[in-house]
This record gives C-alpha cells, structure tokens and sequence, in this order.
C-alpha cells in the first residue's frame, strides 16, 4: 500500500480521539475515587449509627440508676410499687441498647476492642447481679436495706458509662480522617458524652444527699465541684467542636437550651449546698422529688440536644452519600459517552493511521497520573483535648477546698413557693423580717414591695406577676430599705416548676444580698468615670487598640480627630478608615510595639476625614490587660504647625547658608574682579602720568594724581570689606590670653605712631587672663587705642586701659569683667553712639583737604570682634573731655529688674 | 654663582593684557632686562614649554585666575613634568585665599605673591625678586642649561 501523508483532517480526528481518550480515563478514575469514597463514608455513617447506640445505652443507663436510687430510699409502698414498675421497664431498654450497640460491634470484628468487649459484658452482668440485690432490698423495710448497696450500685454505674466511653472511643479512631467535619462532629459528640454522664453523677449524688437528708461531706462537695468544673468545660469544648464541623448553625438553639438549663441547674446546686447555714440545717429547702423533677427538665433538654445533633449529623452524612451516588452516577454516565465517542473515533480512523494512536495512547496514559485527594486538616487532636480535660480537673481538685470557703461566707437564703403551701418562705420572711422589720406575715402577695426602694417598685413588681402567673425562670436586682433606713440591693433568682397541664406547681429560688457587690461596682463605675473623664479632658488624642489592631477605645479627641462617633470605629482597624500607603504604617508600627514591648515614637502622615494631611508624632506602647492580654495605648500629638515651622526654619537656615556662601563669593569677587579693573585704572593713571608728564598740563596732572591716589583708597576700602566679610566667616581660635601682654605687644608696634602722636598707654591696675582669640582681641585694642589717639586734640594725649568687675549700661543692664579704653579727646555727642561703629562711618570729614588715614572700618571691626566673642560694646562720652569705650568678651549680663 | 642669569628668559603666564603691561613695566623699572616670554593661558603655556626643551625659562610668573587650564592646573603640570619642576614659579595673583595660598604650595610653587593694586608696590615686588632670584637663591645646574 502506498504510504500517505497526514491530512489536517487526520489530525482532526487524532486530537479528538485522544480528548476523547483522555476524558475516557479521567472519569473511570474519578469513578474508581469516587466509589472508594462513598464506601468509606458509608462505613463512617454506619459507624456513627453504632456509637449513637451506645449512647442511648449510656443513656438508658443512667435513666435507670436514677429511678434505682429513688426506689432504694423509697419508704411508701405506693411509691416503691410505682417505681418498681418503671425500674424493669428501664432495665428492658437498657438491656436492648446494651444488647444492639454490642451486636453491631461484633461485625466490625476490630481485633484489639475484643478485650474491651468483654470487660463491658463482665460489667454489665456485675449490674445484673446488683439489680436482683436491689430487688431483694426493696422488699426490706427502709431502714433495714443495705446502705452501701447504694454506693456499689453508683460506682458500677459510673465504671459501665467509662468503659463504654472507652469502647467508643477505641472504635470511633477507625473512622476519623474519613471526613473531617464528621470527625469534629463524633469528638463533639464525647464531650456531649461527658455532660451527660457528669451530670447524671451529680444528679445521682445530690439526690441521694436530698433523700437522706444529709449534709455533703467535704468530699462530695469537692467531687461535685470537680465534676461541674468537668461539665464547664466540656460545653466549651463541645460548642467549640461543633463551631468547627460546621454544623452548629442547626443544633445551636437546642445546644443554647441545654446549656442555660444545665446553668440554672448549677445555680441551684451552689445555692442549695454550699451554703454554711443549709449545711448546719439539715432542712433542705427542696425535696428529692423536686429534685429530680428539676433535672429532668434538663435531661429533656439535653436529650433534645442530643437527638437534634444525631440528626443533624445523619442529614449531613445522608447528603454526603447522596452526593456521593450522583457524582458517580454522572461519572458513569460521562464515562459511557466517552467510551462511545472513543470508539467511533478509533473505528473511523483506525484503518489510516495505527501506529500514531498507539504512540498517543501511551502518552495519555502517562498524563493521567495524578494525586489521590486531599482531606481537609483536622484542627484538633483528641488526646490533647483529654489531657487539658485531665489538667483542669486537676486544677479544679486543687481548688475545690478555696473555692468553697468563698461560698460559705456568702449569705444566700433558699425558698420556695408554692401557690397553695406558702410554708416553704419560712426562712425568707425571717430573714425578712430581721433585715427590713416588715413581719414576715405581711410580705405575701405583694406587702414585700413597700420595703422596696420606689424606683425598683414598678420593675420588681411587674417581674414577680410575671413569674408568679408563668412560673418562668427568672433573677432580678432591687433595693430594699433595711431597719436602719439604708438601702440594701438583693439579687432573687428563681427556677419554676410546672403541672404536666402547664400550670404553675412551685418555684424555687435563691435570695443574695448583693450590696457590697453593687456599692463595689458603683465605685468601678465611678473610678471609669473618672478615668474616661479624664482621658476625654486631654486635648492630645488616645487610644486603644487590642492585639488584632482593633480600636477598643479612645478618648473624645480621637473620636473627633477620626470624625465620627466611637461606635463607627470600636472593633475595627486602621484599613478599613485609611489609605493602604498610611494604614501599612501604623500596622507595621503597632507590630513593632505589641511583639517588643518598646515604646515607640514615630512621626505619621494622617489624611482626616477632610481629606487634610496631618502630621503626627505618635506614642505607643503596649501594657496587659487582666486576661494577660496584650493591647497598645497610644497618644497623638497633631505636630502639623510644628512640622511646618520647622520645614520654614529649615528653608530659612538654607536661605541663610546661601546668604553666607553669595558674602563669600562676594567678598571672592572684591578680591579678584573688583581689584583688577582697579589695578587696571591704577597703573594706567600712573603710565599717562609718567610717559606724558612732558605733554600734560598741571590741572590734567592734578587729576591724574588725584585718580591715582582715589583708586589706592579703593582698594583700602575693597581690603577692609574683605577682612570684615572673613572676621564673620572664620572660626574664633580661642586661647587662654593675658591681657596684659596683649597691651604690651600693641604698645611696642604702635611705639613710633605714639611718640609721632605725643600719646602715651597707661594701665592702671593689671589686666586678668581670659579666653579669647588673641590676634582678634590686639586687632581690637589697636583699633581702639589708635582711634583714641587719632581722633585727640589735647597736646598730651592720654589712653587709659583698665577692667571693671561690672558695669552698668545707660539702658539699666548690668555686665560684669567688662574692659574699657579711655581716652581725653575731643569726645563723641551721643546721637553718634551708635552710628559710629557702622563700617566706612567717619564723624569727621577733612576740611583742609588733608586726607584721613583710615576707611572708617576700624570701630566697625572692634564691635564684630567683640560680638563674635558673645560680648558687647559701647560708649560714654563727654565731648570736648573725653571718650570710653566699654567691652565684654563674653556673654554675662542681667538685664534689668525693673 | 648658580643664580639666574641676565639672558634667561622669564615666562609670564598671564591672561590679563593690562597686568601683563604693568609687570612688564615694573620690570624693566627694577631693572630687569632679561627676555620676556609671554603665554596668555595656562595651555599656551604648557605647549611653549614643551616647544622649548633646549631653551626652558629661567623663571615662571605664573597667574592664578585664568579662563580655561587655570594657574594651579597649570602649575600641577609643571611641577610633575621631570623636565620643568626645577624651574622656580612665582604666583602673582589677585586672590590673597588661604586656600589659594596652601595649595599653591602643596603643589610646589616656589613663591606666591598678591598682585598690589598699587604700581610702586609691584615695582618693590619686582625688585625683591630679582634680588632674590638672581643674587641670593642658588638653583641647579640644570636649570641654566641652554
């Protein structure tokens, strides 16, 4: 046959075979997965029906140790007769749950539960064994029956509900991981478990305390305190567990039910039993009958749960398998129209192109390895859930003798009511009467409410016509006035009990006075007052943030800075008000401080609610809370203006610099620019001069010469500005100077000009040694001396230099170690006191054309090497006699009192 | 004597006409009579200096402020070059910088003399120079060579 190439067609159908191929495997695959799946979840659903029925034996269990206990302290042959008849009913259904959980186990055949099995049947045929020894002991008279029969019968109970817990717990660890909703769900399931056998104990221990009359030992109050403490926490962990299946949504009214009625249970147990005055009385204020009356109002509620989670679960594993059926079934059926479309595409290519099929098949079958999937990760392990369990009863043991000498100092009174027999408010109405001085007689049905304070009347009034008519549970807080006129604040709880027709029977509660409580919390609510009023009075805003950065509080400036009411921002965070950029920031900031414990200081930018930027300098730091919990305090300073002052301060210190780098480019540009052109008018004034004298006239030469002479004054007054400019630029070389050698050396350069001048330099007293630049400070003293020299018309002139401990200024400052240079000339009027040390300032002009030495610039160099000191300068003058120039080279002065 | 001789020739390095004018002049007042060779820039010259191997200046004024390579460029080059370092270079210059001054000595000028504004005063700055340069400072051999 002759070979032929690929047609486009061909590849066509090659492409679509292989798809066709492709989605062929996958869905065999996810069948076979599938399959696997449903079977484990079917095994898990059979699983979880076998565990609910060793529940319902536990259940049945503890049914029938309570209706055993009532019939072994039963007197009334009526009653015993009663209760004999429901004991075998009991038995019955104890027997066939026992009798069906352990069936069903038997058919799982897991090797290692055998010995558990067994140890289960051994107990239960020990209950056998006790019950006929009950049966036995009913017929006796009560006071012949066998107490201790009554203990072995609640241990073996009690032994049987752990050993079955146990064979739960072996058994249900082969199902775990199959699904992990259902497996939070069956760890749920335990700790529902642990409620109800705790609870069944401590109904069983106070019942029998309440039958017998008797006081609870310490042991037994230690016990029920631990098992409450067990019970706590198992509804904890319970509602946690089912949190965490997902499934709490459809149990949570009934978990909610069951748990507020195991509190008002708890509440009546503290009450009746750990109370110094029931114990030394051993009038309990409720029967037994009561008694368990009351927790079987519990128990339904609890069995209400119990039966809502089975279902809930069942429903749940029922969808899970449905689900499972149709993902198969729709598998099978893709899997069918694969396989159909597989094969019409081999049979219509088949004939042209085998080999690159073949090739394809196997690559395909290459590509079709993939992963089993993945269970979702189960959040909590178990046997860490019972070691914490252990842990807290430990601590609870531990606690139990503290704990109930808390209770013991409490006053509480106990009463009942019942609407026919108002004989069980005896001890209220004393305790009435002794507090309040109403007679006890005059409390019923509503003298009570003249004791109570007028602004609770309407309140307590309207709750006790409530309850009375309903027989609701209720607790409510009022003040009664008290013999002395003052008022007391009560605390009433009390738990109603109802006729099978609905009508109200009796209710039992509990009276606290509760006053040091509500005085302590009226003084927390002040010291908050204060507190809040406080933080609201600081301008600076504060607040509070927990460890997930939401805001728990702040004072009225930060609610006004975030622009809005306090509720709009408690609990919630930074992103949610603030630009990503900025609330990034604070995150990384409150970061920093609540995993550091350091106080931070950071500068923020804050865009308000405005839309205006701020500046912020905040402070946070993080404290504990009473849980050990950390939180972060932080206070705000708006340093907006500061900010900006500071920017200004910064760009007019640059503007300075600036100011000082143009001098010094100033004082470059006299040196070398303004110097040229003025050598330039110089030199050529003097070339004109001497090439051309023969050619000028005399008034031209007087010119010349003139210009000549202007342009070597201008370069005087060029120099002195450049040695002015430098005196301010150039650091101080500061030394440790004797003034006196500094007079010496200014006396010895300026000895001719002296003599030439008939001057002469005396010093009265020695001058001290100070720190100062000393070239500057000569520079300055010979300056002065030849100014007071220069400008002298006495025939002998006289400058006298001395130094002052202090000296007053005209203006009333007073300056100490000031110097002084003191001449007889011709004086200075005052208006000129301070115009004569502006630079090139000379009070004297030439009259007669002679020409003057100096710039001008000498006074002007004396001031700024004295201001450069820190000091200053000034004069006194009396024209005509003489002239004194004062100075300091340093800063010390006082100003003025006055 | 290993002094300056009379036909040794000076270089003056300077941009400025009316300076070069006045110095010229000074000299010839303090009676300096030597061959006067002239470079308006610092490459001007570096290149004659280069140009005049067999015939290297007896001294060099050399200015600082100068468009282009400026005096202390120039004055680097010169005291690098093996061949020219041992020639004496006077600054003459208008800035009386210390920054000027140090530096110029850091980089081997022999002496550095602000430009007085006044003539007399160059003439006297003349004067001392050549007093200096030709009767009292003694200078290697080398530096006389034709």
């Amino acid at each position: 046959m002759q070979p032929r190439r690929l047609s486009i067609r061909d590849i066509l159908w090659l492409t679509i075979s292989a798809l066709t191929l492709t989605i062929t495997l996958l869905a065999g695959r996810e069948v076979y997965l599938q399959w696997q799946q449903l079977e484990k979840i079917e095994s898990l659903r059979t699983a979880t029906l076998f565990s609910d029925k060793l529940f319902e034996a536990t259940d049945k269990l503890s049914v029938e140790r309570d209706i055993a206990f009532a019939l072994l302290h039963a007197s009334d042959p009526q009653d015993i007769a009663d209760l004999r008849m429901r004991l075998k009913d009991s038995r019955a259904e104890t027997d066939t749950a026992f009798g069906q959980a352990l069936a069903v186990i038997r058919q799982y055949g897991f090797p290692e539960l055998d010995a558990l099995h067994k140890h289960v049947e051994s107990r239960m045929a020990s209950i056998d064994e006790l019950r006929s020894q009950i049966d036995k002991a009913a017929m006796l008279p009560r006071e012949q029956r066998e107490n201790s029969l009554i203990t072995r019968w609640h241990d073996e109970v009690t032994a049987l509900i752990t050993d079955t817990e146990d064979l739960w717990l072996q058994f249900i660890r082969h199902f775990t991981d199959i699904n992990p909703i259902v497996t939070q769900h069956l760890r749920y399931k335990h700790f529902l478990l642990i409620i109800s056998d705790y609870t069944g104990r401590e109904r069983s221990l106070i019942g029998k305390l309440l039958v017998e009359n008797a006081n609870p030992t310490p042991e037994e109050i230690g016990q029920l305190l631990r098992w409450q403490g067990t019970i706590e926490l198992s509804w904890k962990t319970a509602k946690l567990l089912a949190d965490q299946s997902g499934l709490y949504t459809q149990i949570g009214p009934y978990f909610k039910d069951a748990e507020s009625h195991y509190q008002t249970m708890y509440g009546m147990v503290r009450d009746i039993f750990y109370i110094p005055g029931n114990v030394h009385n051993l009038q309990y204020p409720i029967s037994a009958d009561l008694w368990f009356e009351l927790s079987s109002e519990f128990l339904d509620s609890l069995n209400a749960l119990k039966k809502t989670s089975q279902e809930t679960k069942h429903a749940y594993l029922d969808g899970l398998v449905h689900a499972g059926q149709r993902a198969i079934a729709l598998h099978i059926g893709i899997l069918i129209f694969a396989l159909a479309l597989c094969g019409y595409c081999f049979w219509a290519i088949s004939y042209r192109v085998l080999r690159p099929i073949s090739a394809m098949i196997g690559a395909l079958l290459d590509a079709t390895q993939g992963k089993p999937t993945a269970f979702l990760p189960v959040n909590i392990n178990m046997q860490d859930e019972i070691g914490k369990l252990a842990n807290v009863l430990h601590a609870f043991q531990e606690s139990g003798e503290r704990y109930r000498a808390l209770v013991e100092a409490s006053s509480q009174i106990i009463w009942t009511w019942k609407p026919t027999d108002p004989s069980g408010m005896n001890v209220l109405m004393e305790w009435w009467e002794k507090t309040t001085g109403q007679p006890g007689s005059e409390m019923l049905p509503f003298g009570w409410l003249k004791v109570v304070h007028p602004d609770d009347q309407e309140y307590a009034k309207k709750i006790w016509e409530d309850v009375s008519a309903t027989g609701n549970d209720y607790i409510m807080e009022y003040r009664i006035r008290a013999r002395n006129g003052a008022y007391r604040w009560i605390s009433v709880r009390g738990v109603g009990l109802k006729n099978p027709d609905g009508s109200i029977r009796e209710l039992v509660g509990a009276l606290n006075d509760i006053t040091e409580r509500k005085e302590g919390e009226k003084k927390l609510q002040a010291a908050h007052k204060f507190t809040d009023d406080m933080l609201n009075h600081i301008p600076d805003p504060i607040f509070m943030k927990d460890r997930q950065h939401r805001w728990i509080g702040g004072n009225k400036a930060f609610w006004e800075m975030m622009g809005g009411p306090s509720e709009h921002f408690l609990g919630k965070s930074d992103y949610e008000f603030f630009p990503k950029k900025e609330a990034d920031i604070f995150w990384e900031r409150d970061d920093k401080v609540l995993n550091s414990d350091e106080v931070d200081i950071n500068e923020e930018s804050f865009t308000d609610p405005h839309g205006q930027q701020h500046v912020f300098s905040t402070k946070k730091v993080a404290f504990l809370n009473e849980q050990g919990e950390k939180f972060l305090v932080g206070v705000i300073r708006d340093i907006t203006d500061v900010k900006e002052s500071e920017a200004k301060l910064m760009s007019y210190m640059g503007a300075l610099e600036r100011s000082n780098k143009e001098l010094d480019d100033f004082a470059y540009i006299a040196s070398h620019d303004l110097k040229e052109p003025l050598r330039g008018i110089h030199n050529h004034s003097r070339f004109l001069l001497e090439d051309n004298s023969d050619k000028l006239d005399p008034e031209s030469v007087k010119k010349l010469t003139r210009l000549v002479y202007l342009s070597q004054r201008m370069e005087k007054l060029v120099n002195d500005l450049l040695y002015f400019s430098r005196l301010g630029r150039q650091d101080l070389a500061i030394q440790s100077t004797d003034m006196n050698s500094v007079i010496h050396d200014v006396d010895n350069t300026l000895d001719v000009f002296l003599a030439d001048h008939h001057a002469r330099i005396i010093v009265p007293t020695p001058l001290p040694t100070v720190t100062c630049d000393k070239p500057r400070v000569t520079e300055a003293f010979r300056n002065l001396i030849t100014n007071a020299v220069k400008y002298n018309d006495k025939p002998e002139k006289i400058v006298e230099i001395g130094f002052l401990d202090t000296k007053m200024h005209s203006k009333g400052t007073l300056y100490k170690n000031v110097f002084y240079v003191k001449d007889n000339g011709r004086g200075i009027a005052s208006e000129f006191y301070e115009e004569i040390f502006r630079i090139f300032k000379r009070l004297q002009n030439n009259k007669n054309g002679a020409e003057e030495e100096g710039t001008g610039a000498g006074l002007t160099f004396v001031k700024k090497i004295v201001e450069r000191h820190g000091g200053k300068i000034w004069l006194e003058s009396v024209p005509g006699q003489e002239t004194t120039f004062y100075f300091t080279l340093e800063e010390n002065h006082h100003e003025p009192s006055a | 004597m290993n002094h300056l001789r009379e036909a040794q020739s000076i270089l003056i390095v300077e941009d400025s006409e009316d300076d070069f004018y006045a110095t010229k002049r000074a000299f010839n007042k303090a009676n300096l009579h030597n061959p006067i060779q002239r470079a308006i820039s610092g490459e001007e010259a570096l290149s004659w200096l280069q140009k005049s191997a067999n015939n290297k200046p007896g001294l060099i004024l050399l200015d600082l402020n100068m468009p282009g390579l400026d005096g202390r460029k120039t004055l680097e080059f010169i005291k690098q070059d093996i061949s020219l370092k041992s020639i004496p270079v006077i600054i003459l210059t208008t800035s009386d910088d210390e920054r000027d001054i140090k530096a110029c000595y850091d980089l081997g000028a022999n002496t550095y003399i602000q430009k007085p504004v006044d003539f007399d005063g160059l003439i006297e700055a003349m004067k001392r120079l050549k007093e200096y340069w030709f009767e009292i400072a003694l200078l290697p051999k080398d530096s006389k060579e034709d």
